[in-house]
Order: C-alpha cells, then sequence, then structure tokens
C-alpha cells in the first residue's frame, strides 16, 4: 500500500475545514461510487476517497495523519521517533522492525501483518526462521530523492511466559522427545 | 408467488443484508423494494431484493443522502443501467455492421 495524500485524494488544501472536506467527499463519492459510476477503476478509486474522508472527517485522526504526511514530505529520517510504532527503527531510509515470534512460529512458519507508515502489510515468515534472519519488504522505507527505502523484519524468536504451569510442562515433555544436538564441537 | 423461487423473511432479509430492521423499514416505506405483506411479520421478499436492498444500504451509508433521496437514485441507476446495456448492444451492432 502506497502512501496516499488524503488532500490530494479530495482535491482540497491542507488547511481545509470541515464543511470544505465533507462537500469535496461528496462531490467526488457521487461521482466515483460503484453503484453509480460507469468508469471501470470507480471501485479502487471511492475506496481511496472513503478512507480520505474517514480519516480527515475525524479530529483526532487527522491530526495524526497531519503529522506523519508533514514527516513524509520533509522526506527525513529527523525526528521520526514520535510517530514511529514500538519496534520500529530508522536505519539511514530504511525501516526495521523487530518481530517476536514464539519457538513454534519460527519452526512451522507464519503469517503477520506488520505496522508501516502507509498501514500494514503482510509479511510470511517461513519455517525454519531463526534469532536475526533479516526480511526485506521492498519500499516500505522512507521516500527520498533516489526512490524509497526498504522495510527489514528482524526475526527474534522468544519463549512465551515462561511463568505459566502449561509451558513449563510443554518444555518438559519437548526436552526428552528431541535430541538437541547445538554443542556436539564441545563433546570429547 | 412462485412456488418454485425462494422468499426471504424480514428477519431473513435483515441477516442476509446485514442491515438494521430500522433501516429495512425504512427502504420499504419509500417503495425501493416491494414485498408482498402487509408489515414486517408477514412481508416476503423475494432473493432479487437482497442485492436492491445492499445497493440502498451503501448510498444511504456512503453518500450520505435521505432515503427518498435514495428512492430517486436507486431508479436513476437502474434506468441508466438499462441504458449503457441498450448503448452497448447497439456499438455491437454498428460495430459489425461498420465491419461488413
Amino acid at each position: 500500500m502506497d502512501f496516499q495524500d488524503y488532500y490530494k485524494t479530495l482535491s482540497i488544501a491542507a488547511s481545509a475545514d470541515s464543511e470544505t472536506i465533507k462537500n469535496a467527499y461528496r462531490k467526488l463519492a457521487r461521482q466515483y461510487h460503484p453503484d453509480v459510476s460507469g468508469h471501470h477503476k470507480s471501485e479502487e478509486k471511492f475506496k481511496q476517497i472513503a478512507e480520505a474522508y474517514e480519516v480527515l472527517r475525524d479530529q483526532s485522526k487527522r491530526a495524526q495523519y497531519d503529522q506523519l504526511l508533514r514527516h513524509q514530505q520533509a522526506q527525513s529520517g529527523q525526528g521520526l521517533d514520535d510517530v514511529l510504532p514500538e519496534n520500529l527503527y530508522l536505519e539511514a531510509h530504511n525501516l526495521i522492525i523487530i518481530v517476536l515470534l514464539a519457538p513454534w512460529e519460527a519452526a512451522l512458519g507464519t503469517s503477520i501483518e506488520l505496522p508501516t507508515l502507509s498501514g500494514k502489510v503482510k509479511l510470511r515468515i517461513p519455517a525454519n526462521s531463526e534469532t536475526g534472519q533479516r526480511l526485506r519488504i521492498k519500499g516500505h522505507g522512507l521516500v527520498h530523492k533516489d526512490g524509497q527505502g526498504d522495510l527489514f523484519a528482524v526475526l527474534k524468536v522468544v519463549l512465551p511466559d515462561s511463568g505459566s504451569e502449561g509451558i513449563k510442562r510443554y518444555w518438559q515433555q519437548q526436552s526428552g522427545s528431541v535430541i538437541f544436538g547445538s554443542r556436539k564441537e564441545w563433546r570429547g | 408467488m412462485d412456488p418454485n423461487a425462494q422468499y426471504l423473511t424480514f428477519d431473513e432479509i435483515c441477516y442476509a443484508t446485514q442491515s438494521p430492521s430500522q433501516m429495512i423499514v425504512e427502504i420499504v416505506n419509500q417503495g425501493i423494494v416491494e414485498p408482498e405483506g402487509s408489515g414486517p411479520e408477514t412481508w416476503v421478499f423475494t432473493t432479487q431484493m437482497i442485492s436492491v436492498t445492499k445497493r440502498a444500504c451503501r448510498l444511504h451509508r456512503d453518500l450520505e443522502i435521505d432515503w427518498s433521496g435514495i428512492a430517486l437514485a436507486i431508479s436513476l441507476i437502474e434506468e441508466l443501467d438499462q441504458l449503457r446495456d441498450e448503448n452497448q448492444r447497439l456499438r455491437k451492432r454498428l460495430e459489425r455492421f461498420l465491419d461488413q
């Protein structure tokens, strides 16, 4: 999903008041509503219009979005920390997100949703993944003059809440059933 | 009523269209769909009415039009659909004619 300039979508100025936003939405919605329009791309266009209106009509969502838009326009990494979700870091124009995985998710693979600056993207974690592995999601980093950086998911396998009795019993069962050969070279 | 056709009760059409009952009552009162029967308890809807009802709900939600406006919009859209179909048919016929 690309970052969308909602003001451009509704063809209004960034300083538009709520009445202007509402009128712009109504006009475009009538024009592009898939139930009305014969335009072949109307559904896609209407979705963008509806998404823009959904955010801009709500004062707090609009304030958050304005902040994100300013950073996007500045195309610079500075000052981004306050808008980045937890576990999301910046490395030049690339975004690094730490993805915590349960051992079975790392072993069997899974599919997760990653938060990015432009909404959520789906990511498939392959089976037999390990801590430290980096998965690249092209084009979800920061925009800069030569293009756009990437998003990297850095995997970290963590133990689930070890205080629980159920989890402890599960590990006890596993400890007898699998031969773990990672320290072979230490044996004399 | 056609014995081979499928019909829905008031509750069933509310469920099928995921719409609150009040909205369905409004759609019927505006004549957007016309079920047989004298009131919600006896109303019988055809399966074709599901798509019209869904369309009315979408227009009401997305375009913020009042129900009488929706009724007008729906009949104009239906007419527009017919005209588009007819236009397409005539264009195809014209293309065949020009090809000869």
